[in-house]
């Protein structure tokens, strides 16, 4: 897969970035794995990749490393969706559907959130 | 040849988004203008396992442990599918032989995934040729009757793989809640599909559920699915536009039991089957606390998921062998 990079949260892979993504097809045989994320033309994602030395990275955890994107109704920012879970300070919380308090995030408010996340746990 | 060496080489993208028709999530393949449905012929559909073992679990504890998970599907009553045991073999889960082959592999990069199923179907023809379950290695695994602390079950997630093997995709009748570690733990889940497991240490999921039941009969029906259960079909609104993806539950009140469906179509389309004749409440709602991507290719077709649960507000009678008859449920906005 090859996707043409608009940022990075981490690193730089350059203006374009490859990384593998599970399945494919072969002359009249198809591959097809469970879970595996798939891409279209010119849609805007958020993905997390991993790698092991130099090879070609690969999407983190099939499509759970992938996060769609879609502008906001007033046209002026991308939002991160679905809505992504914001772990509580303690405890447990369940995870309601259909909460109305449960909003996509702008793209700024997810990288502030992953680099947090990621703040935290070093 | 080697799946590994394909993706290696290839860019393209698998497409296994699940199949607009009768209710549940199948997988399907489009052959010329048709869709195909993925599906084994009628016969039992052999399977090998692959001579592997982990710390706990022997090669035999493994096959064991598979054979009681096919068992449970195969006992359901309307449905036809059987399995037939192969063997053992040293051919891998992924090794492109023709062959289904169940075992263990080392997979430590794919966080969050206890095991994968896959599949090789002739493009040409929409014929399934094998499925391949993975259980990764990575993860510690039990197949102690009682469950073991701190290790998954595999019989439980055998179970959930042999509903990909067979050809269902996830169902969302589940709920979860989500830790301060960031950690995803399962509340309740209504259906064996639903695609996180418990807990470890949990053998919650060595039972199938109603809206398994319903998948797998509707996939392969058998006795008298089609004169004994009914099915309720509607469609689905929001600010008086149909949208695809809305979740839908019916919810049995003389059973207690639930079959989940979606719409699947511009339309907003449901039909959900392998319903009791009797009374059903109508709850519909977003997949918005999901891993949208693995209930649907997202890259075909995007996901309502900006509005509230909705129950409708009338009874809905699921006759005996028949329809419902249109039910038309317009969603709140949030």
């Amino acid at each position: 897969m090859t996707l043409e990079a608009e940022s990075y949260l981490k690193g730089a892979l350059g203006e374009t970035v490859q990384f593998r993504v599970p399945g494919g097809v072969l002359g009249r045989y198809r591959s097809i794995v469970v879970g595996a994320p798939s891409f279209a033309v010119d849609q805007h994602v958020v993905v997390f990749l991993g790698a092991r030395g130099p090879s070609v990275p690969f999407v983190v955890g099939f499509s759970q490393g992938v996060f769609r994107m879609v502008r906001s109704t007033d046209n002026t920012s991308w939002l991160v969706t679905p809505p992504t879970d914001l772990r509580p300070a303690a405890g447990t919380v369940p995870i309601i559907r259909g909460d109305p308090s449960r909003r996509p995030l702008t793209l700024d408010d997810f990288e502030q959130r992953v680099r947090s996340l990621v703040g935290s746990q070093r | 040849m080697n799946r590994r060496a394909i993706v290696s080489v290839l860019i393209l993208l698998i497409c296994a988004p699940p199949q607009p028709a009768q209710a549940y999530l199948k997988f399907g393949v489009t052959v010329g203008d048709q869709r195909v449905t993925l599906k084994w012929k009628p016969g039992p559909v052999q399977y090998f396992i692959f001579d592997s073992s982990v710390p706990g679990v022997t090669s035999p504890d493994l096959q064991a442990a598979v054979a009681r998970a096919f068992s449970t599907w195969q006992a359901v009553p309307t449905s036809s599918i059987a399995y037939q045991f192969g063997g053992l073999t040293s051919a891998q889960p992924g090794d492109d032989d023709g062959k289904s082959t169940i075992g263990f592999e080392n997979y430590p990069d794919l966080d969050g995934v206890l095991a994968s199923t896959s599949f090789v179907v002739d493009d040409a023809t929409g014929e399934l040729i094998e499925s391949d379950i993975f259980f990764n290695a990575s993860y510690p695994w039990s197949v102690a009757a009682s469950g073991e602390p701190g290790k998954f079950d595999l019989e439980s997630v055998a179970l959930h793989e042999i509903g990909h093997f067979s050809g269902l995709g996830h169902s969302a009748l589940g709920e979860t809640s989500l830790s301060a570690s960031g950690g995803r733990a399962v509340i309740a889940a209504e259906a064996v599909m639903f695609p996180i497991a418990y807990a470890p240490g949990s053998i919650v999921s060595r039972t199938l559920k109603a809206d398994d039941i319903a998948g797998i009969s509707d996939l392969y029906p058998d006795g008298d699915y089609a004169t004994a259960e009914g099915s309720l079909s509607g469609r689905v609104f929001q600010n008086g536009h149909p949208f695809f993806g809305a979740h839908v539950v019916a919810f049995d009140l003389r059973t207690k039991t639930m079959v989940g469906g979606f719409s699947l179509t511009d339309q907003g389309q449901f039909s959900i089957g392998g319903l009791s004749p009797g009374p059903h409440v109508i709850r519909v709602e977003p997949l918005d606390d999901a891993d949208v991507d693995s209930f649907f290719d997202q890259s075909v077709n995007p996901v309502n998921v900006d509005f509230q649960v909705t129950f409708d507000g009338v009874l809905v009678v699921v006759p005996r062998g028949g329809d419902s008859g249109q039910v038309l449920v317009t969603v709140q906005n949030k």
